[in-house]
């Protein structure tokens, strides 16, 4: 009796052992940023690729530093991020080639409700953040080298200010838990516009210098390059670029919406 | 002249301190109970951990039935052929009767076997009523019983005995001490038994093995390594108390004058007749008589002395005389009733020349 | 305090309500845990056992290691997992990394030494004469083990509690290992750490619930197990 109960337990544990360790051969592996990921935007796009050409597509989502970092490891087939120069630089590394725009965005800055620095009055995201650092406000930096933080320093670097001091956070966090840990501490924040309209009920936090033209935040695919990794999966990866650069994906951008039903990315196309 | 059921040739063992093993020769007769009798520490619980194949010594052969046990395979057949009862009935986390039923389940015999085998080993020990109990709730005697039956039970061409029945109250020891030496001599089943007591080795022994500090220093009938002890060690492990040096001064047929101390005593002995000797004398052949007497009774030694303790003990009295030198003589309770003896009393000690065992030096 | 009660009944909601994103990330949660224990306990018993009961030479070099594995940060186990496992690794080609396989090899690494070095402590705690008197009754070296490894069940089955509490419970090395694909690699764990910082504390606590009530529920079997069969 206790020999058929061990036999049968053996054998379904048997099957399942194979059912983890035997599955697709060749998934496609993309290195992605937070705020793809956590919008759902990947699961969205990758299952209607999924859906047309049966490819698996698994997406990681790091800061686009380390995104980029995967890419010139050869560990992704493809890289969707967002910070102009880090993607220059890799494409002319020869790590990767072929980059495209596919959509953009906002940044904004999210901030307590009472706005101790006052940059609702701030017409400029430089002269917002002027008053930031005056008025030594809380802020919290992503500090993780992605497309967010590299905008962020990019505009400290113009107001030539240097954030040191007490009140400057660097989190080393993704977009989600940055607004988290705003929220909590009544503190500014640099972010990206789809994240915090995702998360905007749970946040104790106001956006402030939406949409500011100056803000504009364009996200690129870029594909890993085949010749100088030879391990990467280059056909089915060709097959996604190609689909997720075409008509198709940009009109499937443009009808992704948050569960709110706002539109959280723009497509490239889109004026 | 039939050969050993199982031999040892050239064992040997050191400890990570400094004991060590020697056993150049030693060997089990088929059908005899052979008591390896020493003191704690001489080495006899390891021996026979080397004779039962449950440990290698350094270097060794072990030989059953003529055939030198070598391999792995080897060792478990011959093992199979022996069953070992521990100091502590050590029984397994199972029933009564699932312990009774260990040696039969490894060696795969079919169930309904085993539970006919296992009924029969408990009426042999008188277990009956003990079947389908856990082993945690059993006494003493109970467990020893049911470790009995589980070594029994697998009909074991040699049985390994390691100081049983320790731990058990005297009454109860005697007991099964009997019930065993039955159960050993109706079934002819070759015993080896390890103990430190004397009477046991008394009791169950065919032949008397006696151990001291790693080596067997004798070996023969209970009555030979008894009456005739080898060395000083083995004197004093079969209960000589009375040892003693001393010098033989005189010798003519086997008596001889031995000096001992400030006496002169008389003793027998067919193999030495000059030189430095020990003088061993039993105890219980020591007679007591109060005052001084001299020469009352002929063809005894007669040596006055001077009380130094009288200890009482189970049966007798155990009374320690400075007779010139260190004398030990039990006396009966009805004889210490009589004469009342007690530290600094004169008393007379007197004992047969026979009864003084002589060994060289 | 309210956000702890709301949260509460909610979780309970969903529970109730069968949520599939919740079952299908408790399910996978079960099968890598289970599977992974399973291999810990194929591998971890017998190495326990030897490491016990005979003597071979870097036997103490091997009872070293297993000690240290005990107490190896969990996170450290996945990061070499990915180190090996990544396509630039030497494992790189088997295509293993984020997938349940990789949680699995993680999960192995992090309990069979624990399976070890609790069955070996378990085994070592017995009685010695237990040994000599399981193979004076004429055991083989295998039915002895089998014999001691029922003896000490007790602490066995402690030490099977342990790995697979150590495995179920485990966030970092997953994440490292796993990537949390939703759908693919996402777990209890690792769920309930993306719930919590979306804000999303109700769908939060119903993950922890659910891993405390699988915990209860694994232990109570294993308790049961440990505690039966023993007659007065």
């Amino acid at each position: 009796m206790i020999r058929t109960v061990l036999f049968s337990v053996m054998l379904f544990l048997c099957m399942l052992t194979c059912s983890v360790f035997c599955k697709d051969p060749n998934p496609l592996m993309v290195a992605t940023t937070t705020s793809v990921q956590t919008t759902g935007f990947m699961d969205y796009i990758a299952g209607a690729f999924r859906k047309k050409t049966g490819i698996v597509v698994k997406s990681v989502a790091v800061g686009t530093g380390e995104a980029l970092k995967m890419g010139s490891r050869g560990d992704v087939d493809l890289v969707i991020v967002h910070s102009r120069p880090d993607e220059d630089k890799f494409i002319r590394s020869g790590c990767g080639r072929d980059r495209r725009e596919i959509m953009y965005n906002y940044f904004m800055i999210a901030g307590p409700a009472d706005d101790p620095a006052g940059i609702r009055s701030a017409k400029t995201p430089l002269e917002a953040f002027k008053k930031i650092a005056d008025s030594k406000s809380i802020f919290i930096s992503r500090a993780d080298s992605s497309g967010t933080h590299h905008a962020e320093l990019a505009l400290w670097k113009k107001l030539n200010i240097t954030p040191k001091g007490k009140w400057y956070i660097e989190s080393g966090a993704g977009a989600d838990k940055v607004l988290q840990i705003a929220s909590e501490k009544k503190a500014y924040a640099l972010c990206d516009e789809s994240t915090f309209i995702v998360m905007a009920g749970k946040l104790a936090l106001k956006p402030y210098m939406e949409r500011h033209s100056a803000l504009r935040n364009v996200y690129s695919v870029i594909l890993v390059n085949p010749a100088k990794f030879p391990k990467v999966h280059a056909s089915e990866a060709r097959k996604f670029w190609e689909f997720i650069t075409g008509k198709e994906s940009q009109k499937l951008i443009g009808d992704f919406k948050c569960p709110k039903g706002i539109r959280l990315f723009i497509p490239i196309n889109e004026k | 002249m039939s050969a050993p059921l199982l031999q040892a040739v050239d064992l040997r063992w050191s400890s990570k301190g400094s004991f060590v093993l020697e056993i150049p020769s030693f060997g089990v007769m088929q059908g005899e109970v052979l008591v390896i009798l020493g003191a704690s520490g001489s080495g006899k619980s390891t021996l026979l951990r080397f004779l039962g194949l449950l440990d290698k010594p350094d270097s060794g052969r072990i030989i059953w039935k003529g055939r030198h046990v070598k391999t792995v395979n080897d060792c478990l057949n011959v093992r199979r052929k022996m069953a070992l009862v521990q100091q502590k009935p050590c029984l397994f986390d199972m029933t009564v009767d699932e312990n009774i039923a260990y040696g039969p389940a490894i060696r795969k015999m079919g169930r309904d076997a085993v539970a006919m085998k296992v009924r029969e080993a408990m009426k042999l020990l008188h277990i009956e009523h003990l079947a389908g109990r856990g082993v945690v709730a059993l006494s003493g005697g109970e467990a020893h019983r049911v470790s009995l039956a589980r070594a029994l039970i697998t009909e074991p061409e040699l049985l390994l005995i390691d100081e049983p029945f320790l731990s058990l109250d005297y009454s109860l020891k005697v007991h099964l001490r009997q019930e065993l030496k039955r159960i050993l001599r109706e079934s002819c089943t070759t015993a080896l038994y390890i103990t430190h007591e004397r009477n046991d080795a008394l009791f169950m022994a065919d032949k008397v093995a006696v151990m001291v500090g790693g080596k067997i220093v004798q070996s023969g009938t209970p009555a030979e390594v008894f009456n005739r002890p080898s060395s000083l060690e083995v004197a004093k492990s079969v209960g000589f108390e009375t040892v003693c040096e001393g010098a033989v001064e005189k010798s003519r047929e086997g008596l001889l004058d031995i000096r001992v101390g400030s006496s002169v005593i008389q003793a027998v002995s067919t193999e030495i007749s000059t030189g430095d000797v020990f003088i061993t004398i039993r105890p219980e052949e020591v007679t007591l008589v109060r005052g001084e007497l001299n020469d009352i009774i002929s063809a005894r030694n007669c040596v006055v002395g001077k009380v130094t303790s009288v200890e009482p003990q189970a049966a007798v009295y155990r009374v320690s005389v400075d007779a010139g030198f260190p004398l030990t003589a039990y006396i009966t309770r009805q004889s210490q009733a009589e004469m009342n003896l007690k530290a600094g009393d004169i008393v007379t000690s007197t004992f047969k020349a026979h009864s003084v065992h002589v060994i060289g030096r | 305090m309210d956000i702890l009660f709301n949260g509460f009944k909610e979780a309970l909601a969903l529970l109730a309500g069968l949520d599939p994103y919740i079952i299908s990330v408790t399910a996978l949660s079960l099968k890598v845990s289970l599977i992974a224990v399973v291999i810990a306990l194929l591998i971890g018993i017998p190495a326990g056992v030897l490491l016990s009961l005979s003597e071979f030479p870097g036997r103490n070099l091997v009872v070293a290691v297993v000690n240290t594995g005990m107490s190896l940060p969990p996170v450290l186990a996945g990061l070499v997992v990915y180190l090996f496992l990544c396509r630039s690794g030497p494992l790189g080609s088997l295509n293993l990394l984020y997938s349940p396989a990789a949680i699995v090899i993680a999960q192995v690494i992090i309990a069979t030494p624990v399976v070890a070095g609790l069955t070996m402590a378990s085994l070592k705690s017995l009685d010695p004469s237990l040994r000599l008197q399981a193979l004076g009754l004429g055991a083989s070296w295998y039915q002895c083990a089998m014999l001691l490894l029922r003896e000490g069940r007790f602490s066995n089955l402690a030490a099977v509690m342990a790995a697979f509490g150590a495995v179920i419970s485990e966030v970092g090395a997953v994440m490292i290992v796993g990537g949390d694909i939703k759908g693919d690699t996402r777990v209890l764990t690792t769920a309930l750490v993306l719930e919590t910082r979306m804000g999303n504390y109700e769908r939060a606590l119903a993950m922890g619930l659910i891993l405390l009530l699988i915990s209860f529920a694994i232990n109570a079997v294993l308790t049961y197990l440990q505690h039966r069969g023993r007659k007065i």
